[in-house]
Parts: C-alpha cells; structure tokens; sequence
C-alpha cells in the first residue's frame, strides 16, 4: 500500500516537472520567435510567463479542490460554459465577424479552451457507473453530450479545437466500456460527414472558404504555411541551427511561427533532437496521465483522466501533425509551448485535476460508496425513475 | 477488463506520436533532403548592383569630356497627380447631353470652365477645409442613382447629394481642390521651376501641362495595345478580367519623368512639403555629363537606353545578353562569368562616338550580392557578394583648350563673313596619328540630343536635312578641290613616265587642248607663262595639273594613287565602326573622257573626302612620305607604309612653303597673318552647287613647323561664298597662335624672314 502511494506521488512529482520542462519551453520559443534581439525576454515571452504563472496559479488552487466536487458540479459548468458560448454566437452573428475570444480589456479570453474541461467532465460524470454504452441507444446521450458544444466550437469558427472533442469521446466511451464496433463505425460516420460537408458548404455554412481551402491543399499540392514550414523542420537537421538563429524565424517567411506553427522552429533550431525530445516529453505526459488513470480504480476519476490524457494526446498529434504535413491545418495550440493563454490556463486546469485524482485514492468496493458521502445521487437514470421525476433529470445542486 | 482497455488506449495514443518521430527523422535526417531545404530556408534573393561608368578624360588626363553627376529630375504617377482623370470620364459619359453641354463645345474643357481657376487656388493656402461647390443641380434620379454607383470609389472628387427639400432631383457636387489638384500642383512647380515674370510662370505651366498629356497618351497607347494584343491571343473576357486590367492599371502608378535637372532649392521645397505636391516624386540618380557640351558632342557621342523587345536588345549590333532577363544565377560564380558580356534592362549605352566605340571599357561591370529576404522582400542578410566593378577611364588624345579654340574660331568663322553651311577642322600628331582636336561646327550638345526644343531649334536653324548630327571630320565627304593636287603632284613625280617636277608647263588662263577648262590666272602666273610643279602648287594652277592628269597619270593614275593616299578607304579612326565616311573616289571607268580626268586632277567631280582623309595626306607630307598615319582618339594602330621618295617629299613641301610665304601664294597675303609662323600650306576652293548659286567648300590645310613637323591640319568651310584661305585663315592663325605660345621659337618666323623663301 506504502510502495503504491510512493509510486503515486513519483508520478504526480514527474506530471509536474514535465509540465514545468514544457512551459519553460514554451517561454523560450516564444522569446525566440518574437525576439528583436535587444531585450532579455522579449514583450511576448514575458506576457506567455505571466500566463504560465496564471496557469500554474489557478493550478495551485483547484489542486486544493477535492475532484469530487468537480463531479458534483460538473453539469453546471458544462450548462455555463455552453451558454457562453451560444452567447458569443448570438453576438457574433449580430455583429457579423469571427471571434473566438472574450475581450475583457487587459486581457482576451478564449472560452472555448475551457469547453474540454467542462466536457470531460460532464462526460465521465454522466458515464462513470452505467453499463449502458453498450447499446446504440446508451451512446445517444454521451454523442449528444459532444456534438452541441462541439458544433458551437465550429461555428465560432474554431476548426481545430472542434475536431479534439470526437476522439475524447470515443476514448472516454472505450474505457468505459462501450463495444469497439460502435466506436469504429461511429469514427467511419464522422469521417464520412468531412467531404459532405466540404461539398454542402456551397449551400450549407458548414465550412468556410479558407478551411475549405486548406483541406484541398492536405489532399493536394503543399500551400504557402506548410511548405514553409517543412522547410524550418527539414533545414534544422540534426542539431538545428542554434536557438534564435532558425532563419525561417528570424526572416519570418513562417506565419504563426509564435502560436501555432511554434513547433517548426523549436525543429528549426534544436533540429531532430530538439524536435524528437519535445515528442517524447508530450507521449511522456499523455502515457502519466493515463497511467494516473491506470492506476485509480474510481470509474469518475478514471474517465477524467483518460479523457484529459486523450485530448492532449490529440491536440499535440494534430498541432504537430499539421506542421508536418500529416494533418489538415487548423488553427490549434501546441499545449504548454505556443503562444495561447487560456488554452495554457485550461491545460494547468487539467493537469491540476489529474494530480487530485492520483492523490485521492479511494477503494472502491461498491459503487455506491463512490458517491461524495454528503449527498446522493439525484441523477437517477431515466429508467429507473417513477415517470413523474422526468423533470429532475439535470439536477444542479 | 478496464485495465485492459486502458492499456490498449495507452499503445493507440503512442501510435500517432511514433508516427510524428518517423516523419521528423524523414525530414531532418535524410543528407538530401535537408541540404535542399537549408537551401529553401535561406530565401536567396538577387540584388544587381550598377557600376558607374568610366569618364572620358583629355589628354592632360584632367579635363573631363564625359563624366557622371548626381542629378536631381521629378518624376510624377498620373493616378496621384490626376484624381479627376476616371471620374471626370464617368461623369462626361453619364451627364444628360442636352442639359449639361452646350452643343458645339469640348465637354472637358467645358467641365473644367465650370470647376474654377487652378491658378488662384494654387496661390492660396491649403489651410481651410475644401469648399464643396455644386457643378449641376436638378439631376433626374435615375441617372444620379447610376452617377453615385458609379462614382462610389471617387467621393473625394465628386460626389451625388440630395437636397433635403427637394426630393425628386439630385446634384452632384465636387471638390475644387481635387478636381483641379493637377492643374493645382503643376503651378505650384510651376512657381519653383520658372524665372521671375507671369510668361515664365505660364509657359513654364503649360510646358508641364504639355508633358503630363504626352505621357497620358503614352499611357492610353499601350494601354490600347495590350488589350489589342490579349484580344488576338483570344484571351477569354472573363479571364483578361481580373489579372491583365490590373496589368494595364499600373501604367497610370508608374513613375513617369516629368522635369530632369531641377535645383536642390526646388527639391527641398518640395520634400518638405510633401502634401503640396501629391503624385510628384523627387528622383536622385547619378547622370551622364557632359561639360564640354557642343564642343566635344560628336566625338563622345551619347547614351540612350537600352531598348529592350521581347526579350532581345535592337539597340545593340554586338551580341549583348540580358541579365535579368531569363537565366537565373544561384551563386555569385555563375554571375561573375555571365557578366562580362550582359546587360541590365535598366541599363544605357553608348549608341555613338567614343561612348559606342568603348562602351565595354568604360561600361563596367554589374556587380550581384545574394541575400536573405524576409517575408516583406527586405534583404537582411548578406549571402555572397560580388561587388560592381567601375567603368574604366578612356584617356583620349583631345587637347582640350585646343579643342575649345576651335570650336569657338569656326562658330566665328561660319557667323561672320563666310556664311558657309557647316564647318570642321582637325589637328593630327604627324608622327603618331593622335588627333589633338577634332571639331565639328554645328555640334550637338550630348546633353539633351533627344530633348524636343534642342531638336527642333536645331532642325530650324542648320535644317532638317543638313545632317547636323554627323562629326564634320570623319563623316562628312566634301569635293577636296585644288587639295587633291598634292596627290597628283606627288603620283606624277613618282610616274616613270619621265616627268620631272622641274618641268614647265605652259598657263595662259586657258587650257590650250580643252578649250572649256581654264585656270583662274587671266595671264598667266609668271612672266614666261609657265610654271614648275613647286610654283603649281604655289599658285595652285589648273593648268599644269591638266597636264599631269592627261600625259602622265590618266585616270588609273588618279585612282591609283588617291587610294594609295587612303581616299575612298576608312581612316581607321577608332569613332565607331559603323556610318565612318569613306568618301568617294570614283574608279578609272567614270573618268574615261579627257574632260574627266582633268577635273578629276583638281579634286572636282570624281573624287569626295573627308577632311579627316585629307589629314591623313598632309600629315604623311610632312613626315617624309614614309607612311600613311591611322588617326586615333584613344587606341593607336600601325600606321600604312606609304614610300615616296625623298625628292618627290621635297619638291611638295616646297610648294607648300611657297603657299604661304612666296609672293602671291594663294595663302600668302598679309591680311592672312599666315606668313608669320613656320608653316606650310595648301589652300582649296571646290565649287558646289547650291540651287542656281555656285559656293566653294573652302579648304585649307598645312601641317609645322616646317623644318620638324609636329603637327598636321585641317580646317573646312562648306558652302561658302569664300575662297579656301578666305574662309579658314582666321582658324588656322588662331591654332598657329596656340602652338605658338607653347612653342614661339618653333612656330613662329623672325619678321625679317617673312616673304623671302619664294
């Protein structure tokens, strides 16, 4: 029992550093990138430092958070944060421009970064004891779940962080149990609305004229950004160029070389080992975090993490995939690394759940001691509930 | 069964990752591949760099004939200087005919009556906002609707109102200072450019005004031209559309010269004042000059741009290549070879005189750096650098004040007594060939050889036909008259037909066996009535060289020996290769007739040369008759072997001697002031025909000292009622006072001496 709590907190110890290793990565390449070689750090390194200290803040503090409270609040957060984010549609369609962020003056935020939280979240609350996901019918509820907050991503419209939210969910419903051959065809199903909706998007406002743009260059001849940055990655070589001096950044021919496109110059000036290492630090802390879910035996907590492991997962295969030419480019951040504030905030968010899930190790006997003690579970299932309860389905306590 | 499922979640999620490393290993490891992107990510640009071009120095070294200054010029877009230009045609287009214009009146000039007075809104200050004004009232709406669509991208020239009261008609109103802001601009630059007075203001004005619509035309012209050259290729509309109409748009954002040459007061007034002078840009470049101007023009020759078609030059006769045109030079070796013989489209060359003849050596060559752009085009790193080597300087053998001298004694000369068409002359280093002076009268001022008023002045004063472009000396061949008899003295006294220059013939005026040919004596030169070669050439009689041309050298002989002299023949001068006189010297057949071969004999009819040609002759005179001289401005070259014998050499020089010493030479008066100096002399009269007028080309030439010649000369009047040593004795005096002063004991006789050789 001793040896598996040490083992616990190693892992919680390694989750950290290698998030501290990332974000100190991140400020160097954002220094590096938005650097005019006079200051120490430059303006944008600094504004990524003073997010990372807001970050790891915020992470301070939920991992004082018991994560069960998480879990009871849980369908809260999920109703405001989609609320949100309708609300940003309504003004955006009135206004008629393309905002993903919330401008609070000193400082924008992103909402959409926190979407992934609240979903996992909601996700694991709501599939954490059921066995029902077995069924067609049981995978009704957990799709609806996705496709609202993943269809108001879209419209925002923010292609990239849209397309992390299927596979968090197949992940999620893997583990909890669902059977593969759903999952499969569900994936085929999602891959065959793509060209539908490439080709109803002259009809539909499913997809806009850049996107569209861009997934015809995956498929076909290599546009402007990507053929730039093939070149950061393929000139940096073994060893690279040396930090700030990748001449793809310094003479700026790469758009996005701050946030998205971050990647190709940490390849650009620390080459194939630079490049590689930051790959094995990201499968580093996705296979932690899984094993933080590996290692608990409490089916929400469990969720959680298989569903925070797999979005970054995701994230980063997509993030540096597209600078490779692997992936349709979508305006997505490298977690920890590139330029985006809130999505680094959200990213500490998580991390700072997954450690409160491995330092709370709950034995579980039956499921219902899993319930936090002070209250009970109100959700009852549809069907097992008298008809006249119909209204309390989404209690919010 | 979770743990499991787990697991397998765990090895799904690393299969991507492992799927990123073989993809960056593939990138970053594979030798090829990342030698081809290090090279991509360097984004290599090529930046030209132009050499300055070599001077044209004198032979001091000093005196410069041809260099470069920086120069400050204006330049203008039409778009920026002309808001009015697209909406005033929208506006002519869809204004209600009837209504709006008169009949009978230009609809622009009849606009632009109605838009105000330029001048006045120029003199007043910018400082209050523009007034709008009203241009026309009670506008029907549907026309006003179509006016504002159209007019939409031009409100700050002119715009569609509707007056609140009234609802069913429009007006359009504009903004004066918009409207006219060309007009506006022009007498502003107008003010800074022209002299004091209202006319200087005014033409000024109207000169600028004048240029703007030459260029516009330019514009409009090539702008018909593309489109006719799109419409043959069949370019669909829809195609032409978008990419070609922009195309053809940049003409009017292209920078077009406006005024060359402006002061830096003008400059500064501008600079600083930037929003007074929209659409005018102030250039900096470095200029051919040319200090000497006329004096020197036709011997340097001038610049013009390269004129480049389709990717080939037509300027050129050598076998130039572009450089930026369609190969492509990824390192500075590759350029360093192509250099040698390439031009930039940019470029201007040499198009005639010395600037065509050593274009290559006073050219240099282009020089090309390799750089790092960023993603604005800025080069921010240097890769590799092959700097731009200057021209080479071309020392010349022009004496410069010599030169100037000249220049300025045959402007005299032609303005005052002799009235003559053209004039030359020319001074030769007898022992070398270096031409010390080669003047043409009237020169061209290589300054401006393309500017229209220069042009036309010129044209009007010296004729269109007069050819007063072409250096006098080596591209204009004239009847040499009695010159001419030099040679047949000397062919004759190298005949072994048994003459002898000792031998008399007979001169009484007439010539006893053709009757039409006569001398100009009326009895005779001497009191026998018959002369010796020497007192020939003395009196320069027609007579004697009658006899010579009929019973010692018949035409063959002329011929023969004129083209041993290097009549007929290029001089060899190093002054370009093409459009270099050769002159005329007709062949035995053309002068079969006895009446022929006489006149032939006198440098009449059969026989051209140009004075340079005649050079050529004095000058191998007076070295000895060993050799034919190349005259040469730059390169010598060997010299002809030419052989005649002392005694002939001598009995010439002493006929030229007598020229101008002995009593009654023909350049021997004393109003001449020639007998001064030690020199000797040839004078000639050929007859032209000028309409029903006869005139002379007035020659005279010599070369001095006597004893040691240095120098040989020649000096030319065309179409002039004047004798030979009427016309140019005033130019030769003033050369003879030059040398002199540099050299008195040389050139200049004791008085005592004076008229006693003969």
């Amino acid at each position: 029992m001793m040896q598996q709590r040490r083992s616990a907190k190693g892992l919680r110890i390694a989750i950290c550093a290698t998030c501290l290793l990332l974000t100190a990565v991140g400020v160097l390449f954002v220094h590096s990138t938005t650097t005019d070689g006079t200051a120490f750090l430059s303006r944008e390194a600094k504004g990524q430092m003073a997010k990372a200290a807001v970050g790891i803040l915020a992470f301070l503090m939920v991992l004082r958070v018991d994560y069960r409270r998480w879990e009871r609040y849980g369908n809260a957060i999920y109703v405001c944060v989609v609320l949100v984010l309708v609300a940003m549609l309504v003004v955006k369609l009135a206004t008629g421009g393309r905002n993903r962020f919330i401008d609070l003056g000193f400082v924008q935020l992103q909402p959409s970064a926190f979407m992934m939280i609240a979903l996992v979240v909601v996700l694991a609350r709501y599939l954490r004891f059921r066995q029902d996901q077995r069924r067609v019918s049981g995978l009704v509820v957990p799709f609806l779940l996705t496709l609202v907050p993943m269809a108001l991503v879209l419209l925002q419209p923010n292609l990239g962080l849209s397309l992390l939210f299927p596979p968090v969910l197949l992940g999620m419903l893997f583990v909890a149990g669902s059977k593969p051959r759903h999952l499969v065809l569900a994936a085929l199903l999602g891959f065959a609305t793509l060209p539908a909706a490439y080709f109803l998007s002259s009809t539909l406002p499913l997809m806009k004229a850049y996107q569209k743009d861009r997934l015809r260059e995956f498929f076909g001849h290599t546009g402007h950004q990507l053929q730039q940055s093939l070149i950061a990655v393929g000139s940096g070589g073994i060893t690279g160029k040396g930090f700030a001096e990748g001449t793809q950044n310094r003479l700026g021919h790469l758009p996005a070389k701050d946030t998205d496109f971050i990647f190709s110059i940490v390849a650009e000036e620390l080459g194939f080992v630079g490049a590689a290492g930051l790959v094995l630090l990201f499968l580093l802390l996705t296979v932690l975090i899984l094993r933080v879910a590996l290692s608990t035996r409490e089916p929400f907590g469990r969720l959680v993490a298989t569903g925070f492991g797999v979005a970054l997962a995701v994230q980063c295969f997509e993030n540096i995939g597209m600078t490779l030419g692997l992936t349709p480019i979508t305006g997505i951040p490298l977690p920890f690394v590139s330029l985006a504030g809130s999505s680094l905030v959200a990213t500490y968010l998580a991390i700072a759940i997954i450690l409160n899930i491995s330092s709370h190790r709950v034995r579980v006997v039956a499921p219902k001691d899993l319930d936090p003690p002070v209250t009970k579970p109100r959700d009852v299932l549809l069907e097992d509930r008298p008809a006249g309860l119909l209204q309390a389905r989404w209690p919010v306590e | 069964m979770v743990r499991t499922r787990l697991e397998i979640l765990i090895v799904l999620i690393a299969l991507p990752f492992f799927g990123i490393l073989w993809r960056i290993s593939a990138l970053q490891l594979d030798p090829v591949l990342h030698q081809s992107y290090t090279l991509q990510s360097q984004h290599r640009s090529r930046r030209f760099a132009r050499p300055e071009r070599g001077r044209i120095l004198a032979r001091d070294g000093k005196t410069v004939l041809a260099g470069n200054r920086s120069v400050f010029s204006l330049n203008f877009t039409y778009r920026a200087l002309n808001p009015r230009q697209k909406p005033l045609s929208i506006l002519i287009e869809e204004l209600p005919e009837n209504l709006f214009f008169p009949p009978g009146r230009e609809k622009v000039t009849e606009v632009l009556r109605r838009l105000g007075n330029p001048r006045a809104l120029a003199r007043t200050s910018d400082t209050p906002a523009a007034q709008w004004q009203p241009l026309v009232q009670s506008l029907d709406l549907s026309t006003a609707a179509n006016l504002e669509r159209r007019l939409s991208r031009y409100r700050d020239v002119f715009e569609v109102r509707y007056p609140q009261l009234n609802t069913d008609a429009a007006e359009i109103w504009f903004c004066p200072r918009r409207a006219l802001q060309m007009e506006i601009t022009l007498y502003r630059l107008a003010e800074l450019l022209s002299g004091p007075g209202e006319l200087s203001l005014e033409s000024t004005f109207q000169r600028l005004l004048a240029r703007v619509s030459e260029v516009l035309k330019d514009i409009e012209k090539r702008v018909e031209r593309e489109a006719k050259r799109d419409l043959a290729r069949e370019i669909r509309a829809s195609v032409v559309k978008k990419a070609t109409r922009y195309r053809r748009g940049l003409y009017y954002d292209w920078s077009w010269a406006l005024q060359a040459d402006v002061s830096m007061a003008t400059v500064t007034a501008i600079e600083y004042h930037p929003a007074r002078f929209p659409g005018v840009l102030c250039m900096d470049e470095l200029r051919r000059h040319y200090p000497l101007k006329d004096i020197c023009g036709t011997l340097t020759g001038y610049l013009r741009p390269l004129e480049v078609f389709e990717g080939r030059i037509s300027t050129l006769t050598e076998e130039g290549r572009l450089l930026d045109a369609k190969a492509r030079f990824d390192t500075v070796d590759d350029f360093r070879r192509a250099r040698k013989r390439g031009f930039r489209r940019t470029d201007r060359v040499g198009i005639s005189g010395l600037e065509r003849m050593y274009d290559g050596h006073l050219r240099g060559l282009h020089g090309m750096s390799i750089v790092s752009v960023d993603q604005h085009g800025k080069p921010r790193v240097v890769l590799d650098e092959l700097p731009a080597e200057n021209g080479q300087d071309l020392l010349t053998t022009i004496d410069a004040p010599l030169q100037v001298l000249l220049f300025e004694e045959l402007e005299r000369a032609l303005n005052s007594r002799s009235r003559g068409s053209a004039a030359s002359a020319a001074v030769m280093e007898v022992h070398s060939g270096a031409l010390l002076a080669s003047v043409s009268y009237p020169g061209v001022d290589p300054n401006r050889p393309w500017e229209r008023s220069y042009v036309t002045d010129m044209n009007a004063r010296w004729g269109k036909q007069s050819g007063w472009r072409l250096d006098g000396p080596s591209r204009r061949p004239l009847f040499p008259g009695s010159i001419f008899k030099i040679i047949v003295a000397a062919g004759a006294a190298e005949s072994s037909s048994g003459y002898t220059p000792a031998q008399r013939y007979p001169c009484h005026h007439k010539f006893d066996r053709i009757p039409q040919l006569s001398c100009g004596s009326k009895n005779g030169h001497t009191p026998d009535r018959t002369v010796n070669l020497a007192e020939a050439l003395q009196f320069s009689c027609n007579n004697y060289f009658y006899y010579l041309a009929l019973d010692h050298l018949k035409a063959e002989g002329l011929f023969r020996w004129g083209h041993r002299f290097g009549l007929g023949r290029p001089t060899g001068l190093d002054l370009g290769t093409g459009g270099l006189a050769t002159g005329r010297l007709d062949p035995p057949v053309k002068a079969k007739r006895k009446t022929s071969a006489c006149q032939y004999a006198i440098g009449q009819v059969h026989v051209e040369a140009t004075p340079l040609q005649v050079l050529r002759v004095i000058a191998a005179i007076a070295e000895g008759g060993r050799h034919l001289q190349r005259p040469y401005l730059s390169t010598e070259s060997e010299p002809e072997d030419l052989g005649l014998s002392a005694t002939t050499v001598e009995v010439l020089r002493e006929g030229m001697w007598r020229v101008a010493h002995a009593r009654s030479g023909t350049a021997s008066a004393a109003e001449f002031g020639l007998h001064r100096f030690n020199v000797a002399l040839k004078t000639g009269t050929a007859e032209v025909q000028v309409g029903s007028e006869t005139l002379h080309n007035a020659w005279l030439v010599g070369f001095a000292p006597f004893e040691n010649p240095y120098v040989a000369f020649v000096a030319v009047v065309e179409k002039t009622s004047l004798h030979g040593a009427e016309a140019c004795a005033p130019v030769v005096r003033k050369l003879l006072e030059y040398l002199a002063n540099q050299r008195p004991e040389a050139y200049r006789l004791e008085p005592s001496d004076s008229g006693e050789a003969g």
